[in-house]
């Protein structure tokens, strides 16, 4: 029986960063690949269409991406969806979110952490967990 | 004994209120000595200091004179070996000294005398030290109309010296707060060139990896996004080192006479093209018949660009205006340059921070350091730079320029 195109929401404000991950989504395989460039509309494309991984930028303007997390987890539907995240700022406030205290703030934690600028093979490998899984 | 204490406290009590007035610490020590010579009724007083690297002293205030300060500041480079002298005796030992004849005592250093022409006969000496530590000495030469400072005298000026030791010890630590406080901006903003070049990279890196696949796969259309993206991080990689050389070194406009109007409309319409991809109108108010004025046309030219830039921005979305205006203000002597949109708006927090270099509300779109560098620019014109701004509503930007900018000659640094 051939397998549903999977469905993957990326979320970055940065149009370049888009541009990179799509690429290396795009190299896995053939997805269904949406993208959203701020908070508020990331979780628009949730609502309308439960995706099966979103790759999400932490560093937003407008809602930010733990803010988006945090709403994902509020709703049981959208808190089963596998969250990757980016980071690109490896110290400070962000990293002290480490991924045991998410579980305990937001009630999940994200299925990973990436740090920008993104290593392709590791995107993918994480990728590959969070849809095998 | 009443009369006495209060003799001795009233130079205190009026250097208080001169170091609550000031804070330049020269003024401070001056003002110290010019008291003690009055309140030991000597010719004059001295203040030497300790240098703890060389372990040798120098005189920083001689004499107590403003008029002197020339021959101070040659003096500061004569330095005193600890232990020669009256003052290196006091020093070494860190005891007063009364000496009521010096010739006649072996610790007296007759060469100075030879040199200045001077002819010293007392010297009371008194050691500055705080927290255990020597700061230097204070001295008193020749009491005046009599063979020798008193006891009295000792007293007095082992006060005031600890005054003068409390004075250089503050502003020690004051210099050292401020070395600090430099520091740590220069580690902000390092972080903030960090990010930013971070930001760079990943732009770097996602161009060249959508680039190769394009080659790989002889696909023109990742050809040409990997490559589009390559050249725009480029780009804002130049924009960042000019940014950053631009703010961190001081520099006397080139002051030309300019069209400002003629500027506006060139930066109208090089913009043009992109505020339309944003839905954003450019619309110009230039003051009729201005002339030229002078300023750095270079420079304003940045500025303008820089707060143009952010205001397509920050009101893109549909019917996002900007307008550039020129007003020539003859009644307050200056050019009033302005950008404003109907855009974001900035909020009252982000206010205080908006000049700070690599604060930015734009997330990576920019170097962080455009507003930076304007405003750097305005104030080396000598001119003022406010913002007006609500949430939703929209910002304006008012640069304010002297017509007659004073002309400093150009410095060499």
């Amino acid at each position: 029986m051939p397998e549903k195109k999977k469905t993957i929401l990326l979320v970055d404000d940065e149009p370049d960063a888009l541009a990179f991950v799509e690429a290396i989504v795009s190299e896995m395989g053939d997805f269904n690949i949406v993208k959203a460039s701020d908070g508020e509309s990331a979780l628009r494309e949730v609502r309308a269409g439960l995706p099966d991984l979103i790759i999400l930028d932490v560093m937003m303007p407008g809602k930010e991406g733990f803010e988006v997390f945090y709403e994902l987890n509020q709703d049981k539907q959208t808190a089963n969806v596998p969250v990757i995240m980016l980071t690109g700022v490896s110290e400070e406030r962000h990293m002290k979110f480490s991924a045991k205290a998410m579980g305990d703030y937001f009630g999940s934690e994200p299925f990973a952490f990436i740090d920008k600028p993104v290593n392709p093979e590791k995107l993918q490998k994480a990728i590959q967990g969070a849809l095998g899984g | 004994m009443g009369v006495e204490y209060q003799f001795e406290v009233d130079p205190l009590y009026r250097i208080e209120k001169f170091m609550a007035s000031m804070t330049d610490l020269d003024s401070l020590l001056v003002v110290i000595m010019r008291e003690a010579t009055v309140a030991t009724d000597a010719e004059s007083c001295s203040l030497a200091l300790y240098d703890e690297n060389t372990d040798e002293l120098y005189f920083y205030i001689a004499r107590g004179e403003k008029e002197e300060r020339e021959f101070e500041r040659r003096l500061r480079y004569v330095r005193m070996k600890m232990g020669s002298g009256v003052v290196g005796w006091c020093a070494v030992n860190r005891k007063s000294v009364n000496i009521n004849d010096v010739y006649s005592d072996p610790r007296f250093n007759r060469e100075a005398d030879k040199q200045t022409g001077f002819v010293t006969r007392s010297i009371l000496a008194v050691p500055m030290l705080r927290r255990g530590k020597l700061i230097g000495v204070v001295e008193a030469v020749n009491k005046r109309a009599q063979n020798g400072f008193f006891e009295r005298d000792e007293k007095v000026l082992t006060a005031l010296a600890a005054q003068a030791a409390l004075v250089i010890e503050n502003a020690r630590l004051y210099e050292d707060s401020v070395r600090r406080a430099r520091l740590s901006a220069l580690g902000q903003a390092i972080t903030g060139a960090a990010h930013c070049i971070k930001n760079i990279l990943m732009g770097l890196d996602g161009g060249s990896y959508i680039l190769e696949r394009g080659i790989q796969k002889l696909n023109m259309e990742s050809v040409t996004q990997g490559w589009d993206i390559l050249k725009r991080n480029t780009q804002i990689m130049r924009d960042l080192a000019l940014d950053m050389l631009t703010f961190s070194r001081p520099r006397d406009p080139e002051y030309e006479a300019s069209d400002i109007n003629e500027i506006c409309t060139g930066i109208a319409q090089m913009m043009r093209s992109k505020a339309h991809d944003k839905n954003v109108e450019i619309s110009l108010d230039l003051h009729p018949d201005m002339g030229k004025v002078t300023l750095d046309p270079k420079a304003i030219y940045r500025c303008i660009l820089n707060l143009v830039g952010n205001a397509i921005d920050a009101c893109a979305k549909a019917d996002g205006m900007t307008k550039i205006a020129t007003r020539l203000l003859r009644e307050k002597d200056s050019l009033e340059i302005s950008v404003s949109d109907n855009g974001c708006g900035i909020r009252e927090e982000d206010m205080k921070k908006l000049f700070e270099p690599f604060f930015s509300t734009k997330g990576s779109k920019g170097t962080g350091l455009g507003l930076s560098v304007t405003h750097k620019i305005v104030q080396e014109h000598a001119g003022e730079i406010r913002v007006e701004s609500q949430v939703d509503v929209g910002t304006e930007f008012i640069m304010m320029l002297p017509l007659n900018p004073p002309t400093k000659h150009n410095s060499v640094n």
